[in-house]
């Protein structure tokens, strides 16, 4: 084998821009992406477009029959927008999404680099991380509840036991407990996938780049800093991205938690859209919210990327 | 070399701290887990205590059996392996590919393809599920395996794709290049090359689907209805009956619906860790 | 000349056409029957016979058990009902009853049951027969009515009669209230007050009832009315005095008072089962009694018809899921019923002699039948979901935040009265 005989090869990336090279299209990548593109789209494509032709529709189930389901525009939009309850549960989807993305990603980093270390029997440390994520939502639903019960749960109990309060704290009973409880049980639910995620990131740091600051005499803080960190910035957008968008959806552990209560206290966007399409029956409402919440997600995960990825720096 | 782990930095002290430190963070996040098993030790009327206690006071065993006599729980086991199987298996099929297009390839439309496969989980699935229903009942996808797995792998692809793409971008070109030097054309590189190389992200992002797969309720629960096709997550919560909740079963139960993934996990670890082949790029 | 392989395949392309039109002849109509109770351990092995029965005595008819657990059922239902698919037989809770027939969900049945006794021999059709616009829309399959169930020897020891206004019941409730300590090991009255539970309005009610109100009244939501504020504050501060557990949901309390750590509990005639299961030996020291009204002198209740069978309007088979509904309609079935599950089913007079003799506090319950009010608001019986959600969360408010009653109640209807703009 001697001479490259493939014009498409550059020295800089991206490495197989056959674009620019020669005139016809190269359909390669097009062609890898497409069997993807289809299963996602026959499954999802319909129903996207649906919940945006019923958002601009009067669909009130129980009407249904009688007066059909007529165009009304962005009414439903509009009523969304003048009730509190919507505005509420956005603030607090955000505070939710930030609050459990931040708190899992700290705990994420510190069990990821804990699990760095070489030792007997770190595989099984590294099995057991992923418990929580292995346990079913309901299941994990019940034994928080159980857990934070008021009168019976554990936690009071040991925090009564050992005097660090006096009175037991209504966990999922009052509104601000409820929205830390819920965060809480979510960063316990969703960390595992974050910590392997990071822990296979920092797999991916090159050895060189601490011995080279070992060298240059920095501290573990330094090393942290520097050499870690910077190593670790793609797949912490990744994570951040992946977990903030499933975060800020997600709905089974709110719902099973404190179904949105106390009152209004914990509802989010999604946990909205449920009660109105399962408990009130108006799927207009529902299908608006929903695409209020597609949107929302939309505009932070595009600057997220936008403004946060950097290409790999090769060595 | 890259991404071999740190072994024998630093002083043993730092070390020992480290792993002690491990060992109390696995406790505090395991907790609630040991107390889900607690529970399913308890007898049926010991549940209620304002100051229960943190050790284990009854062996009660019973409710294990209990819940294979009471309910089909190994058909339940097996349909949720095969569903997450299957899903795992299509998703990395499809997934591998489209990552490596968005990762190695320069092309128009690369970033909305991108934008596009993940703006699809961005609305709620209590919304979509009624959709989605209606469209498999005209397909004849309700009441079957094949239905779950498609509408799962529709959730896990996108996630998997943006993973793996991730992983594939942190390959260097080099190897690649050298490679297409050797005269490879691009989809052996790509398999030849590449794959094997991904191989942590591949397995993570495997995991990944497999978890969803197992633990996902709503989907399931709406497509399936007859008891031949039912999966551990939702049959667990027919043990919340109408008028009692059976604690110390569905505990038992939830003790060992997380084994599966567990031991999948604890099998797969080690490929999640391993660095990359030696030699394949120097220095 | 065509190739041997080729043949033998029309061959068997023929065969199998002559064949398959008898086959469809032969083959049977699979019904759809939607249930939440397969598992349960009352209710389920009585459907199973029920079917064998059914399809033995139709051998062209099969039922097929579609199961949900009980919480997922509902959502179920209604992605079903909204996609035109749901099950021929169609099995739900009264409280969703007018909800589905806004909908359209179910059948009307009058043609039906005019060639039937059902009429005749079921509870009288004003009281309980889910009838809207003068059609019947559903055949009763339990019925509900709620009374307190008591431990006697506990009221005995405490030197307790059984109350007879809801003066006596909260001297009894705290009577019967002990602590050790900071501790409570003894609870003299179940409240049910965890917000996330259905239960929370439904059971306040009956405090509100006794001071003589519903929720609603002549087609107007009257949360503001002074019975109805009395009732609340009645029940709320009991929840005060400590004789209920903290933010209690029906499962708590029904263990604790099988394991005889609570007093009184009320509830349903299906608790008995629960009982027995839990804890057989105390069967003897239960007792029930209705719930007094405010002032003594009357009783109060809620019930209705807890769960109802229907046909769904999208079913290609009425005619046929209507056989289902008849056959278990008959006495014996009826009988059957209430032996396996120890509820009241629709038809009256169903419950053995023999049980009523062994436990003769159970007839308080038929007696609640007939003095039960229905639980979703009068006149507002559509918008029974959304209700019970603003309801329960105004409750848990009140009792759990200790919010005011009276400026809680009329925040919950102002939102009630949104309502009704949809």
């Amino acid at each position: 084998m001697s001479v490259p005989t493939s014009p498409r090869l550059h020295a800089n990336p991206p490495f197989l821009s056959a674009a620019r090279r020669r005139t016809r299209v190269d359909f390669l990548p097009y062609l890898l992406f497409l069997p993807a593109l289809l299963a996602i789209g026959a499954v999802l494509f319909y129903p996207v477009v649906q919940a945006i032709l019923i958002s601009l529709r009067a669909y009130y189930l129980p009407k249904v029959a009688t007066s059909g389901t007529p165009f009304i525009g962005l009414a439903n939009y509009r009523a969304i927008s003048e009730a509190p309850e919507f505005w509420h549960a956005l603030l607090f989807n955000a505070v939710y999404t930030v609050g459990s993305v931040v708190g899992l990603y700290v705990l994420s980093l510190l069990v990821a680099m804990l699990l760095n270390d070489e030792f007997r029997g770190r595989g099984l440390f590294r099995a057991l991380v992923i418990v929580p994520w292995a346990v079913p939502y309901v299941v994990a639903a019940l034994t928080w509840i159980w857990i934070f019960d008021i009168q019976f749960g554990v936690l009071n109990s040991v925090l009564l036991r050992t005097g660090v309060i006096e009175k037991a704290v209504p966990w999922l009973l009052s509104p601000n407990w409820a929205k830390f409880s819920v965060i809480l049980s979510t960063i316990w639910k969703q960390f595992p996938f974050a910590a392997i995620m990071l822990l296979a990131g920092l797999q991916g740091i090159p050895r060189e780049l601490y011995e080279a600051a070992d060298v240059d005499g920095a501290s573990a803080l330094g090393r942290f800093r520097y050499v870690t960190l910077p190593g670790l910035h793609n797949v912490s957008l990744l994570v951040i991205l992946l977990s903030g968008i499933q975060i800020f959806k997600l709905f089974t552990v709110i719902y099973l938690l404190t179904a949105g209560g106390p009152g209004h206290a914990t509802e989010t966007l999604v946990v909205q859209t449920y009660l109105e399409a399962f408990s009130t029956f108006d799927m207009g409402r529902a299908s608006a919210i929903g695409v209020v919440t597609l949107v929302i997600t939309l505009v932070f995960s595009f600057l997220l990327i936008r403004f946060g990825y950097r290409e790999e720096a090769k060595t | 070399m890259r991404g071999r782990t740190r072994s024998r930095r630093g002083p043993t002290i730092a070390r020992t701290f480290r792993i002690a430190l491990l060992a109390v963070v696995t406790g505090l996040l395991l907790f609630p887990f040991y107390w889900t098993l607690l529970t399913s030790l308890q007898p049926r009327g010991a549940i209620y205590k304002t100051h229960p206690s943190l050790l284990p006071e009854a062996f009660r065993w019973q409710s294990y059996l209990e819940i294979f006599q009471l309910r089909p729980f190994d058909l339940w086991l097996q349909n949720s392996l095969l569903i997450a199987a299957g899903t795992t298996a299509l998703s990395m099929a499809l997934g591998i590919p489209a990552a490596y297009s968005l990762a190695r390839f320069a092309y128009q439309g690369k970033r909305s393809l991108g934008m596009v496969v993940l703006i699809t989980q961005m609305l709620p699935a209590s919304l979509i599920v009624v959709p989605i229903y209606l469209a498999f009942l005209r397909f004849g996808l309700l009441e079957s395996k094949i239905g779950v797995i498609l509408a799962h792998a529709s959730m896990t692809l996108p996630y998997a794709i943006w993973m793996l793409r991730g992983f594939f971008e942190t390959i260097p070109m080099e190897v690649l290049e050298a490679a297409m030097v050797d005269g490879c054309s691009r989809l052996r590189a790509m398999l030849r090359i590449s794959l094997p190389l991904a191989v942590p992200g591949i397995v993570g992002a495997g995991l990944y689907v497999f978890e969803t797969s197992w633990n996902e309720y709503l989907f399931a629960r709406t497509f399936i209805s007859r008891g031949e096709n039912m999966v551990v997550s939702v049959g667990i919560s027919t043990f919340i009956g109408e008028y009692t909740v059976f604690w110390h079963q569905i505990m038992a139960a939830a003790v060992i619906s997380a084994l599966p993934a567990f031991i999948i996990f604890f099998v797969f670890q080690r490929f999640l860790v391993q660095g990359l082949s030696s030699g394949a790029v120097k220095g | 000349m065509m190739p041997r392989r080729l043949t033998a395949i029309l061959l068997v392309l023929l065969v199998g056409l002559a064949i398959a039109p008898g086959a469809a002849l032969a083959a049977k109509t699979a019904l759809r029957m939607g249930t939440w109770q397969a598992d349960d351990p009352a209710f389920g092995p009585f459907y199973k016979e029920a079917i064998a029965a059914f399809q033995k005595a139709n051998p062209d008819l099969e039922i097929v058990l579609e199961h949900s657990p009980s919480a997922a059922y509902w959502d179920k239902l209604l992605t079903q009902i909204a996609t035109k698919n749901a099950p021929d037989i169609m099995k739900f809770a009264g409280y969703n009853f007018h909800e589905y027939v806004a909908m359209n969900a179910l059948e009307a049945l009058d043609g039906f049951l005019a060639k039937t006794d059902i009429l005749r021999r079921f509870y009288p059709v004003q009281k309980s027969f889910p009838v809207v616009d003068g059609k019947a829309y559903a055949v009763i399959l339990m019925q509900r009515g709620t009374a307190v169930y008591y431990n006697m020897r506990m009221l005995q020891e405490a030197g307790l009669a059984i109350p007879k206004d809801l003066k006596q019941l909260a001297e009894a409730a705290k009577k019967l209230t002990k602590k050790r300590g900071a501790e409570t090991v003894q609870y003299g009255l179940g409240l049910r007050t965890d917000p996330k539970h259905q239960d929370v309005q439904e059971y306040t009610l009956l405090f509100a009832l006794a001071y003589g109100s519903h929720w609603s009244a002549n087609g107007k939501w009257v949360l503001t009315d002074p019975k109805v504020i009395q009732g609340v504050q009645f029940a709320k501060d009991l929840y005060d005095a400590g004789v209920s557990p903290l933010s209690a949901q029906p499962n708590l309390l029904r263990e604790l008072f099988w394991q005889e750590k609570l007093a009184m509990q009320i509830d349903g005639p299906w608790y008995y089962a629960q009982i027995e299961k839990g804890n057989p030996k105390m069967l003897k020291d239960v007792g029930s009694f209705l719930l007094p009204t405010a002032g003594g002198g009357g009783a109060v209740s809620t019930g209705g018809p807890m769960n109802l069978i229907g046909v769904s309007s999208n079913s290609k088979f009425k005619a046929e899921a209507w056989k289902f509904i008849e056959f278990i309609s008959q006495s014996e079935w009826q009988r059957k019923f209430a032996d396996a599950s120890f509820n009241v089913p629709g038809m009256k007079g169903a419950l053995s002699a023999e049980f009523l003799k062994a436990n003769p506090w159970f007839g308080t319950f038929q007696e609640a039948i007939d003095v039960a009010e229905q639980i979703p608001p009068p006149g507002f019986e559509t918008k029974f979901s959304p209700f019970r959600k603003t309801m329960n969360g105004a409750l848990g408010d009140i009792f759990i935040l200790g919010k005011p009653v009276q400026e809680t109640l009329k925040a919950a209807q102002g939102e009630l009265e949104k309502l009704a703009t949809r």
